[in-house]
């Protein structure tokens, strides 16, 4: 054994993983659409990916790898010559067995021996399936062969009559001619097989790369704020400067097209957890995907995985009735899940929706009261605000889940990871007739338009998405309340004022440099939209509207309130990204 | 034994003996009167003095943050950590540790010295700040007592936020 694990290549072994790896995605692809369409034709490249995964586990030593692979083999092409035929539950473990094997070929490296429990329930259900299909009932068609009835000929016909192309039926019946079935035939092709050439570079190379456009940022910003003032700068210097800065802006943005890569892959995997979790559950789900091809960073991609396919499950679990319920309420018995992905300028907003029983506000409210979350009358809440409640930390207990059909469970946690990716969540359902989860994302992490604004002394950059308006305060009425809230009226909303230095609390003050040190006119704010109101902002003063690149600063330093990552001015001044969204957070929590 | 073969071999001793020394290589400091001594090989540079940026909600013995070469490094003030005077003129040690880099401000950067575990008592009768985890016990090098701390680790650990977010208060 110790023989074997220390004979083992590890080289090769990561260069059929990755191989193995792109493999099975495509495995996984032709199963989701075999599932729909039962098109034989689909195992065609199933078979051709388990014939590369078997010669490669054969070549490394990985034995039952090797059988596992061999004997699936064997029953696709049993289904291929029509022995067996492809049943729902054949297209079921083809599945489960794509996810055995990844599994799997990531446990190799640690132990090449290892054999998983998964894989010999694999070939135990391969084994049961070989009998069980084979015990099908036979066709009509056979029964009649079989009874005297008809010729094997007349039956052959028969099929030949209704096994016809789509095609050449729909030309048949003048519905259309047959070049332009070929030519959108020829349109099948080519996105089938559409490859871009491609090569495969480390994640750290990106990021360094990303790294090093951001440093290049900064530094050509420090750069220009300097010699721009410069009168004296010959004209020929002075274009230099506007054509780096062109170029460089043409780099950030080729750099950061880099990392963005199409959803397909995640609906892909979360059209997977639905179906399989919807048929476990015996309900009848139709399941859409609109935007697999809108792209986000692969960091956002990789960290709004878990959220969504909670966000699925909830829906498929808690949302959708079962069959008959449906029925009975006089839905159809099919029910409907759409996810969908929406490319707005600079943000990706992805749906989820289903038409199961929606969520009763007034359950949520009552909830909410008892949970001291809200106070006052039922009346007096946005059915809107109300719903969003199912998102504050400490509403999401065990108690609450199975009341309101489990809408609770973790959706404080997909708040917070699209929180911490910039993004916001919020929900609309219509009691009756279905829910809507929406997640709006941005686009990439690292380049963000950001006000730079100043508070306190010190200098902040706000993301510019999270501001709905600059306004100046001392143009408003503003108001105090009972409890010391001061208010004012925009457009006929109440807006919440806040100064933003009372919740900064800086012990030493070194005042930036940035802005004018002068007192200006006016009190400028900063107006936020969050779900359940507006606030505005009070500040010193709003500098300027830049482009910043947005550093990290990790957990240490980023779970203080109010901060998310940091950046450098053109100053050459540290400056924190200030998330007012995260102290508006506060505020509800605390009100 | 050729040249070549002769001369690789003595690279290699070489090597032995610097990472050998390496070992027991420490940048010794001070903070208030006291004597500090640190691993060498944890220390990524030593500066000058950058005044730091201030950022809010944090700990009083985290001071900010300095623009280092385009690297945004917050900034622990040793000074205030172990209760001791600020007195102005300092110098910052910067560590890359597993939480990003920090950088620590410290009174004076004496030396770099070889101590060796026998000058090393481990479990000294003394009182200190530190997590004993990374107090590494007090030497008795050249007739001066110096404290052997894992500063990076120290760093790495610290708790440096005063607020945090709302999430993480109310979330878990």
């Amino acid at each position: 054994m110790s023989d074997e694990s220390s004979n083992f290549d590890k080289e090769m072994f990561s260069y059929f993983l990755d191989d193995s790896m792109d493999g099975l995605s495509k495995w996984e692809s032709y199963c989701l659409e075999m599932k729909q369409t039962h098109d034989i034709e689909l195992l065609d490249g199933i078979f051709r990916v388990a014939h590369s995964l078997k010669g490669g586990s054969k070549v490394l030593g990985l034995k039952l790898f090797s059988e596992v692979v061999h004997r699936l083999e064997d029953f696709i092409k049993a289904i291929q010559e029509q022995r067996l035929t492809l049943t729902d539950s054949s297209v079921k473990l083809f599945l489960d067995a794509e996810s055995v094997f990844r599994d799997w070929l990531e446990a190799i490296p640690d132990n090449p021996s290892i054999e998983p429990p998964a894989a010999l329930e694999i070939l135990q259900r391969v084994d049961d399936l070989f009998q069980q299909t084979l015990k099908e009932p036979e066709t009509l068609g056979e029964i009649l062969v079989k009874e005297g009835d008809i010729s094997e000929q007349d039956l052959q016909q028969a099929l030949n009559e209704q096994n016809r192309k789509l095609g050449e039926i729909l030309v048949e019946n003048n519905k259309t001619s047959p070049d332009k079935i070929d030519k959108a035939l020829e349109k099948q092709k080519k996105t089938k097989g559409n490859i871009i050439e491609s090569i495969r570079v480390g994640r750290d190379k990106i990021d360094l790369l990303m790294d090093l456009v951001g440093e290049l940022t900064i530094a050509n910003n420090i750069l220009q704020n300097d010699l721009g003032s410069y009168s004296n700068l010959n004209y020929k210097t002075h274009e230099l400067m506007d054509q780096i800065d062109m170029i460089l802006s043409r780099v950030q943005e080729a750099t950061i097209d880099i990392r963005l890569i199409p959803l397909e892959a995640m609906f892909r995997r979360l059209e997977r957890v639905a179906w399989e979790l919807s048929s476990e559950q015996n309900k009848d789900v139709e399941i859409t995907k609109i935007g697999e091809f809108v792209t986000l960073d692969k960091t956002v991609v990789d960290k709004v995985v878990e959220p969504l396919i909670h966000i699925v499950r909830n829906s498929i679990d808690h949302g959708i009735e079962p069959n008959a319920v449906r029925v009975e309420s006089g839905k159809s018995e099919k029910s409907k899940l759409i996810i969908e992905a929406k490319d707005t300028s600079g943000n990706v907003l992805i749906k989820v929706t289903d038409d199961g029983k929606g969520i009763d506000p007034e359950v949520i409210f009552k909830k909410a009261t008892e949970k001291g979350l809200i106070s006052g009358n039922y009346e007096d809440f946005s059915k809107e605000k109300i719903l969003n409640l199912l998102f504050a930390p400490g509403f999401s207990t065990a108690e609450v889940v199975t009341d309101v059909s489990g809408r609770g469970v973790g959706t404080d946690i997909v708040k917070s990871t699209v929180k911490s990716l910039g993004g916001s969540v919020w929900i609309d359902s219509i009691k009756g007739q279905g829910t809507t989860f929406y997640i709006q994302l941005p686009t990439n992490l690292s380049l963000i338009e950001a006000f730079i604004v100043r508070t306190n002394k010190q200098c902040y950059a706000v993301p510019a998405q999270d501001i709905s308006e600059v306004i100046n305060l001392e143009e408003y009425n503003i108001q105090m309340t009972a409890n010391n809230q001061k208010l004012l009226e925009l457009r006929g909303e109440k807006v919440i004022v806040e100064n933003v230095s009372d919740h900064l609390k800086v012990g030493n003050v070194k005042e930036s440099s940035m802005g004018s040190r002068r007192k200006r006119r006016g009190t400028p704010a900063v107006v936020v939209i969050s779900h359940n109101g507006q606030w505005a902002f009070e500040l010193e003063e709003v500098i300027e509207k830049q482009t910043v690149f947005v550093k990290p600063l990790g957990d240490k330093i980023e779970n203080s309130l109010g901060l998310g990552g940091s950046t450098i001015l053109a100053n050459g001044e540290p400056c924190m990204i200030l998330q007012l969204t995260d102290i508006i957070r506060r505020l509800e929590v605390a009100a | 034994m050729s040249e070549a073969a002769l001369k690789e071999d003595l690279n290699d001793i070489d090597m032995e003996l610097e990472s050998e020394s390496e070992k027991f290589s420490y940048l010794i400091f001070r903070v208030g009167d006291q004597k500090y001594a640190t691993p060498l090989v944890e220390v990524r540079e030593v500066i000058e003095y950058i005044e730091p940026n201030p950022i809010p909600n944090m700990r009083d013995h985290f001071m900010g943050v300095i623009n280092l070469r385009g690297e945004v490094v917050g900034v622990v003030d040793l000074r205030v950590s172990f209760g001791e005077q600020s007195t102005k003129s300092s110098t910052m040690l910067v560590f890359d540790t597993e939480a990003g880099p920090i950088s620590a401000i410290v009174d004076r950067v004496i030396s770099v010295t070889n101590i060796k575990p026998n000058e090393v008592e481990k479990n000294p009768n003394v009182k200190t700040k530190f997590n004993l985890n990374y107090y590494k016990g007090i030497a008795n090098h050249e007739d001066e007592f110096i404290h052997l701390v894992d500063l990076s680790s120290v760093l790495e650990n610290d708790d440096l936020v005063a607020i945090r977010k709302a999430i993480h208060e109310d979330g878990h």
